[in-house]
């Protein structure tokens, strides 16, 4: 138990470094003054590139930190309190539900960010409590499965909403900022957003994070549960509601950033654990890793800017197959009959 | 004279109301340190009452009392310590290994904060000793065999460190030599001072393991005491509606059709 324990310690100690190390690689990489890392001598003679450094890039790595980890960790809450790993937020209605809500808000209400994000948090938890409720309602098939497909309907609902508002938006001025939403992207990402969504992503994080092991318990069935002392009910719905505040702030400066809360889960369990309190800080790493490399990537790659989500969409489906081609490689391996 | 642990007093569940009465004025009363198989056939009611006695369900009227208290009196921790369940068809969501898994009984111990700690973990790793698990306690816990698995549920209900231990059906899905650990280990278990409630479809399981027996059809007690009163052939054609025979040889009991 103490060699396995110091095993995850130590990966999660290197994860910590890799992240720092992403980090640094980030800050030096970009398009200014020339394609490529930014010499470190030019940042303390050029007073452009400090600015650069301070004003565009840093703000934007750290709202991309928040967004991965905070994706990676609502993933890893839905799928251990729904006890499947093909859930995350995307799933249940939660993304498309703020998508709705900000497209809302900026055809009907205000462009203004906090209007914006509050609109996004109100619609993605509520696209995830009509999916419980029609969930509960279905006439057939496991909880799971009902509660999967309740998410596929309203997620469609949602999305045909989206739909509706993109075609009564102004052409010039509304349906940039929509399109923004749909495709995902962390342009233009100040240190005015990040303060935006800096306190609820971090609270929701740390109540997360302090309930780690009390997630293994909350993803056993409900009777179970309840006679380890617990009160199944109460607890997932406050830990889903934080994973959803967590989830809305997030992609509320970012639009939709898919397939990190699906992908990353899974390679935490693999790489650290199934037990939350390996696998949850796991994915905090893992997903800030992730997205500051594909950031990083989406800003530099091209002369223009690629979409964040079309890139994470595209690595983490990848990535997807091969985990699912490749599922006896490394220990980690859920029970197949848990992906039915 | 055993006194009783747990008290079933005059117990009447539906599922939804106007539906039909699953239990009915049932009176059961389970004593300290026995083992009671509550028996009868599929649909009498058995895991019913195995959920109400855990505060699962609550009944429509009527009490249950533990240690003279009624359970609803207890807070959720105070049951998850004095009671723990086998449930009958628990799966290992994810692939925790056997002692990660094991943890998760120590629960009703623990915050909604904290996490276990090397105490915590020495609990564990004498649960799995009891159950003779020793030698898997890295192994992932959703491989193992049939009969492992369940002497891992019982481990993990030992991890709660209870007074009251409730299996729904044991041993319904083992083969003889699983079943017999399974047998041997609850006796032994009931030999070291817990208190056992079971369900069970099979008499012979009473027969070999329980002191006590309450016998349950249409949700209602028709028989209820001492084992060798209660499990007698007479009562048993009458829960079973076939004619079953009941032969005695020394101090095994074997029950047939």
């Amino acid at each position: 138990m103490e060699k396995i324990l110091l095993r995850q310690r130590l990966s999660l100690y290197g994860l910590s470094l890799a992240l720092l190390c992403c980090i640094i690689i980030a800050v030096l990489m970009g398009r200014y003054p020339q394609p490529g890392l930014m010499p470190l001598d030019q940042i303390a003679a050029d007073p452009l590139a400090r600015s650069v450094i301070l004003q565009l890039r840093m703000p934007r790595i750290i709202a991309a930190v928040l967004l991965g980890a905070g994706l990676a960790s609502a993933g890893t809450v839905f799928q251990m309190i729904f006890a499947n790993p093909l859930v995350e937020p995307g799933f249940l209605g939660v993304s498309q539900g703020a998508a709705f809500g900000a497209s809302l808000s900026i055809v009907a209400f205000s462009s203004s960010l906090w209007a914006i994000q509050l609109s996004a948090a109100v619609f993605a938890l509520t696209g995830l409590g009509i999916s419980y409720f029609i969930a509960r309602h279905f006439k057939f098939g496991g909880w799971v499965l009902r509660l999967i497909l309740a998410g596929i309907a309203v997620s469609a609902l949602f999305a045909s909403g989206v739909g509706m508002i993109k075609y009564t938006a102004d052409p010039l001025s509304e349906l940039p900022e929509i399109t923004f939403w749909m495709l995902g992207g962390l342009w233009g990402t100040g240190w005015k957003q990040v303060n935006s969504i800096l306190p609820v992503t971090i609270a929701g994080m740390i109540l997360l994070f302090g309930h780690r092991w009390r997630l293994n318990i909350l993803s056993m069935d409900d009777r179970t549960a309840f006679s380890l002392g617990v009160a199944p009910f109460r607890e997932r719905i406050l830990l889903l509601a934080a994973a959803t505040a967590v989830t809305a702030a997030a992609i509320s400066i970012s639009g939709i950033v898919g397939w990190v809360g699906l992908i990353v889960p899974h390679l935490s369990r693999r790489l650290l654990s199934s037990d939350a309190r390996a696998a949850l800080p796991g994915s905090i790493l893992i997903g800030a890793i992730y997205i500051v490399i594909c950031d990083t990537l989406a800003r530099t790659l091209l002369d223009g800017e690629i979409p964040l989500g079309v890139l994470t969409s595209f690595l983490g489906a990848g990535l997807f197959i091969i985990l699912l081609t490749r599922r006896q490689i490394k220990r980690g391996k859920e029970s197949a009959d848990s992906l039915a | 004279m055993q006194t009783a642990l747990l008290n079933a007093e005059q117990l009447r569940y539906r599922y939804r109301p106007r539906s039909p009465l699953v239990l009915q004025d049932l009176d059961m009363e389970v004593k300290v340190n026995s083992i009671t198989a509550i028996l009868g056939p599929n649909g009498a009611g058995k895991s019913t009452l195995l959920d109400l006695c855990l505060g699962w369900k609550s009944p429509e009227q009527g009490g249950l009392f533990l240690k003279g208290k009624d359970i609803s009196s207890y807070s959720r921790r105070q049951m998850g310590r004095m009671m723990s369940l086998v449930p009958q068809n628990e799966r290992v969501r994810f692939d925790y290994t056997v002692i990660e898994y094991l943890l998760l009984g120590r629960a009703p111990y623990l915050g909604q904060l904290e996490m276990p700690e090397a105490k915590d973990v020495e609990i564990a790793k004498a649960a799995l000793q009891q159950v003779g698990l020793m030698n898997l306690q890295y192994r992932r816990a959703s491989k193992l065999s049939g009969g492992e698995h369940q002497l891992l549920m019982i481990a993990r209900a030992l991890v709660q460190q209870p007074e009251v231990l409730l299996l729904d059906e044991p041993t319904s899905q083992l083969d003889p030599g699983n079943r017999y650990r399974i047998v041997s280990l609850l006796s032994r278990l009931a030999d070291e001072g817990m208190t056992i409630l079971l369900t069970t479809h099979d008499p012979n399981l009473a027969a070999e393991l329980a002191t006590h027996a309450v016998l349950l059809k249409d949700g209602r007690v028709i028989r209820s005491g001492e084992r060798k009163e209660v499990l007698t052939g007479e009562h048993l054609s009458t829960l079973y509606g076939v004619r079953m025979n009941v032969h005695i040889h020394g101090d095994k009991t074997l029950v047939y059709t």
